[in-house]
Parts: structure tokens; C-alpha cells; sequence
């Protein structure tokens, strides 16, 4: 299960890189259209900004995976293992409960959308498409998390739990 | 008051446990659900909120600080600031402080400028017999200009947030940035100016032609990113996806530290960066959601029109509540949390975004130096592994010289608003 989990989790963020590579191109090319073909793209704003939810949703599960979603670090280097476990527990408990939430009300979204045929501002791109990204993201999002609970529940140790008191931030980039 | 009790009960679930985003999405949706008891259109907002066209820098931003990190842009650097400084009055330390405005300036983060300038010139800057105080003190200053000094994400998502010209606040920031770090670089001067090299240095970094040559290639992406938007050439979108395709010719061709797999592995840490950042705001979307339901920031408004409170005075309050919530929370949440709050009375008051977002940004400057969820002093502690009483007690003059540029920026809103004023942009 766990690596059934993990495995989804980074195929998920693989293609969020993918998706990232895919914007950075998208983004230069729109630039390269104006200036050197005279001729501006006008869609790719808009997908550029569907490309970054996908990156953001898609990139989520891994970022719990590795429990680098940002909060506050200091009480749990300060107390000790055993209220460590159990603050841990209530984080992986609260992403679940998020995602639950997302999965269910994106979804709602989703269907409604294409209830009514809502479009966007690019030709042949019905709302919808993009705004699957949300439940999508949601549910990996679920599955790293209920995985980490259950891990925890049983007294186990979920992959890239924080231990050490002195360790630096994982990602230093997020932390401005 | 609610306002207050709602910073409260977040902070109380944060120090529980929740990363911020489910903290600020969980307690929104509880507040609504008591209130309102029910919740519309959740998945339409996140959606909607996420879905920016200026929010597409950020992850871009984040890719072209991956690449130059990994590129060890950072030694030619220091490198070239300590071969040009050795020579000044309390020179290393200047080097220093020169390496992170320029480290910051392409990085755009504060943690990450520590981090890499801290390794190579805290060694250096002892073995020039500079106090241990006044070294680690100059790299946690030093790396807190990553946010102040253009490109800046947080500068980025509080443009989005407030719908403020972000080219007019890259502009803002630059000169209290340019002379915090002239601040630093004077007080180095001022209390370590007897650093000297040892006898018989053999261990100085190396700058030969080759390493200056290759620092100008590094000193020149900030001055495309920020000269193809202050020209208008680029959105700050585009110059973000121009710069990143810069970043990655400089790593490739000139510095040729970045392996395929290296890049690849960059692109893969800047969308998790991006996504931990952004995660933010599907929080914030409810968040914004719940204080327009309970009329919080109209209630603010009002009772600051009723109080009678001046800008001034409104102004230090504001600063006073970041200040202490940058306790305890990072720049994004601190941003996302307090905006929506501020923003009616700002326009109430009269305060110009850009000026109070150059306020906010060496505010938050100051939050990340001060315990204790200080990132910059936890990454200093484990560089050097110093008591971290001595890396805290390092921070206090820096800490006053950032205030003191804050009581600057309040009383001379120009230092900010001059540049983006000289560019057109109104500020």
C-alpha cells in the first residue's frame, strides 16, 4: 500500500515538472510569437494559468509525502517523540480531511460545469477539463495522506517522517 | 476582535500540528459552517483563486532559483566580492553582504542566500578573525534581502493578492533593498573593521579572469529579469520564463555545473517548492470566503473610521500585528492571512499598495531573523553548529538597522515610491 501510495505520488510529481517545463516553453514561446514573429499568441495566458494549477495540484502529494507542506516546526522539535507522533497524526489527519473536501466539492464543480457546457476563453477547451485538475490533485492527495495515517496509526514510520531537532528546513527555496 | 480571535485559533492549530494550508482552510470552513452553515461553490473558488496568469511567475521564479542554486553560481560570486573587497576596512564581511544581494537578487529567497553564501563565507570570514557574532549576524541579515530586493515571490503573490502593479513593486523595493545592504556593509565596516587575513593565506578563494568573467553572467540575470520588465518588454510572467531560459543557458554553457539529471531534478524541487507555496492560497480561497461572509474587514474599516485612527497610526499597528505574527508564520501566510483584512482600510486611509508593500516586505525581513521561527538562524546554527543563544544574540543589531530602515520607509515614503514614480508607474 505504501508503495503503491509513493509510486503514485511521484509519477504525480514528475508530470507536475513536466507540466512546469511545459509553461516555462509555452511562456518564452508567447514572448518569441510577439517580438520576433509579430504575431502574439493570446491563449497561452490562459493555459499558462491552468498549467499551474496542474503543477500546484499535482505536486501536492509528493510535498506531503515528504511532510514538506509549510506550517510551524518548532513545537514538534520541542516536544518529545511520543507528542511528536501525535501532532503528526493530527497534520496527516487534517491534509485528509482538506482533500476529502477538495475531491468532493471540486467534483461538484466539475459536474456542474459540464452540466451547463460552461466554456473557457480558449476555442474547443470546455471549463471542465482544467477544473478536474482540483479533485485530481485531491484524491493522490488523499491516498499519500490516509496512507501516512494508517502508517502512524499502526505505530509505524511513514517515509520522510522528520526526526532530527537541528535539521534545517527540507526545502529552502519555500521558505523565503 | 474576531479578527484577533481567528489569528489566535489558527496559530493554536498550526503549533498543533496542521501545515497553514489546511490550518486556514479547516478553520474557515469550520467558521462558515457555524455561521453560515454551509459552504457554496468551494471547488470553483480554489479553482478560481489558483487559476492567475501573475501566479505563473512564482513556480517560474522558483525554477530559475533551483537552477542557479544547483549551478554553484554562488562561489564565483563570493569569489569575485571578497577579490574586489579584501583589501577595504572590514572588506570579508562586506564581500558577504555584497554576495547576498546579488545571491538574493537571483535566488529570491532569503533561506536559501544564507545557506549557500553562509557555507562558503562564514569559514572565511572567521579565518580573517571577524567576531563569530558578527559573522553569522552579516549571513542572516544578508539573506533576508531575497525577498526585499527584486525578484521577489512574495512580492509577486501580494501584487496578485492586491492587484498591485508587481513591476511597480520590483521597483519599490530596490533602492530600501540596495541600501539595507549598504546599512549592513557600514556597520561590518564599523565593527569588524580589524578582520585581516592571516599570515601566509594559502586558503583564500581563488578569482582569477575566468571566475570574475563568469560572476558577470551571474550579476547580469537580475539586471535582464528586472531591465526587460522595468523597459516593458515582459510581464514580470514572462520576464520569470525568460529568465528561467537564461538561468539555464548560463548554468549550461557558462558554468557547466548542471548535469541533465541535475536540471531535471531542479524542475521536479521547483514544482513541489511551488506547490507548497501555492497550496496556500486553496486555503486563503476559503479563508477570503469566510471574512466577507462575517464582514470583517468592513467592521475593521468602520472601526477605524470610528476610533479615528491616522495612517500613522494605523500603519504601526499593522506593522506591530506582522511583526508578531512573522513570529510564528512565514511571508506567504502572513500575506494571504492579513491582506484581505488591511486592504479595505488601506484604501480607506489613503495608503499607497506599493509603499505599504515595500513596509510589509523588510517587515517580514525582520520576521525572519527574529525566534522563534527564525529560518535563517536554523540555518546558521547547522552550518556551524553554534549554540543557538550565540546565533539569536548574533541577529540584534541587524535586527535594529532593519528597524530602523522601517522607521525610515514610514517617515519617507519616497525612498520607496521614487523609482516607481521616475518609471511611470505611479507607485
Amino acid at each position: 500500500m505504501t508503495r503503491a501510495a509513493a509510486l503514485l505520488s511521484r509519477i504525480a510529481a514528475a508530470l507536475s515538472g513536466a507540466v512546469l517545463v511545459l509553461c516555462l516553453v509555452l511562456i518564452c514561446l508567447g514572448v518569441f510569437a510577439r517580438y520576433v514573429l509579430d504575431a502574439p499568441i493570446t491563449w497561452i495566458d490562459h493555459v499558462a494559468g491552468w498549467l499551474v494549477v496542474a503543477t500546484v495540484m499535482l505536486a501536492a502529494p509528493e510535498a506531503q509525502r515528504r511532510f514538506e507542506h509549510i506550517g510551524v516546526d518548532v513545537p514538534v522539535r520541542t516536544v518529545g517523540p511520543r507528542w511528536a507522533r501525535v501532532m503528526f497524526l493530527f497534520g496527516v489527519v487534517s491534509v485528509a480531511a482538506v482533500a476529502v473536501i477538495l475531491v468532493q466539492q471540486g467534483w461538484e464543480t466539475v459536474a456542474f460545469s459540464r452540466m451547463i457546457g460552461m466554456a473557457t476563453n480558449v476555442e474547443g477547451v470546455p471549463l471542465w477539463w482544467p477544473q478536474l485538475l482540483v479533485p485530481v490533485g485531491a484524491a493522490l492527495l488523499l491516498v499519500v495522506a490516509c496512507v501516512q495515517a494508517i502508517t502512524l496509526l499502526r505505530g509505524g514510520r511513514p517515509e520522510h517522517l522528520p526526526d532530527t531537532p537541528d535539521d534545517t528546513p527540507r526545502d529552502l527555496l519555500a521558505r523565503e | 476582535m474576531t479578527f484577533l480571535l481567528l489569528m489566535v485559533a489558527l496559530v493554536a492549530l498550526l503549533y498543533a500540528g496542521m501545515p497553514m494550508f489546511a490550518g486556514l482552510f479547516l478553520l474557515s470552513l469550520g467558521v462558515l459552517w457555524a455561521t453560515e452553515g454551509t459552504v457554496a461553490a468551494l471547488g470553483e473558488q480554489v479553482f478560481n483563486q489558483l487559476d492567475g496568469y501573475l501566479l505563473v511567475a512564482i513556480p517560474l521564479f522558483m525554477l530559475m532559483a533551483h537552477v542557479m542554486v544547483r549551478g554553484r553560481v554562488v562561489d564565483d560570486l563570493y569569489a569575485a566580492a571578497f577579490a574586489v573587497l579584501k583589501r577595504v576596512r572590514g572588506g570579508v564581511g562586506i564581500a558577504t553582504v555584497l554576495a547576498c544581494t546579488v545571491f538574493a537578487a537571483i535566488s529570491g529567497s532569503s533561506v536559501a542566500t544564507a545557506l549557500t553564501v553562509g557555507k562558503i563565507a562564514i569559514p572565511q570570514m572567521l579565518r580573517y578573525g571577524m567576531s563569530r557574532r558578527g559573522a553569522f549576524g552579516v549571513v542572516a541579515a544578508g539573506g533576508t534581502l531575497g525577498i526585499l530586493i527584486p525578484p521577489s515571490a512574495p512580492m509577486v503573490l501580494y501584487a496578485y493578492i492586491t492587484e498591485t502593479s508587481v513591476s511597480a513593486l520590483f521597483a519599490a523595493g530596490l533602492i530600501p533593498g540596495l541600501l539595507m545592504a549598504a546599512a549592513f556593509a557600514l556597520y561590518c565596516m564599523a565593527t569588524e573593521g580589524k578582520a585581516a587575513a592571516p599570515e601566509n593565506d594559502t586558503a583564500e578563494p581563488q578569482a582569477d579572469t575566468k571566475t570574475l568573467s563568469r560572476s558577470l553572467w551571474a550579476l547580469s540575470l537580475p539586471a535582464f529579469v528586472l531591465g526587460g520588465i522595468y523597459f516593458g518588454i515582459f510581464t514580470a510572467t514572462e520576464a520569470a520564463g525568460t529568465g528561467t531560459l537564461y538561468a539555464l543557458v548560463i548554468s549550461a554553457l557558462v558554468y557547466r555545473a548542471v548535469s541533465l539529471r541535475d536540471l531535471w531534478q531542479g524542475v521536479e524541487d521547483a514544482a513541489r517548492t511551488a506547490s507548497m507555496l501555492l497550496m496556500i492560497i486553496v486555503g486563503a480561497a476559503v479563508y477570503g470566503y469566510m471574512l466577507t461572509k462575517l464582514r470583517i474587514p468592513q467592521q475593521l474599516t468602520e472601526l477605524v473610521v470610528a476610533w479615528g485612527v491616522g495612517r500613522l497610526g494605523f500603519l504601526i499597528m499593522v506593522m506591530v500585528l506582522v511583526f508578531v505574527l512573522g513570529l510564528v508564520l512565514e511571508s506567504f501566510s502572513i500575506i494571504l492571512v492579513t491582506m484581505p483584512v488591511i486592504m479595505p482600510v488601506m484604501n480607506q486611509l489613503a495608503i499607497d499598495p506599493v509603499w505599504y508593500g515595500v513596509l510589509l516586505t523588510l517587515n517580514l525581513e525582520m520576521a525572519l531573523i527574529s525566534p522563534p521561527v527564525a529560518l535563517n538562524l536554523v540555518v546558521i546554527k547547522a552550518i556551524t553548529g553554534a549554540p543557538m543563544s550565540e546565533v539569536n544574540r548574533s541577529i540584534l543589531p541587524y535586527m535594529l538597522i532593519l528597524a530602523g530602515g522601517l522607521a525610515l520607509l514610514i517617515c519617507y515614503p519616497g525612498v520607496a515610491l521614487w523609482l516607481p514614480r521616475t518609471l511611470g508607474y505611479g507607485g
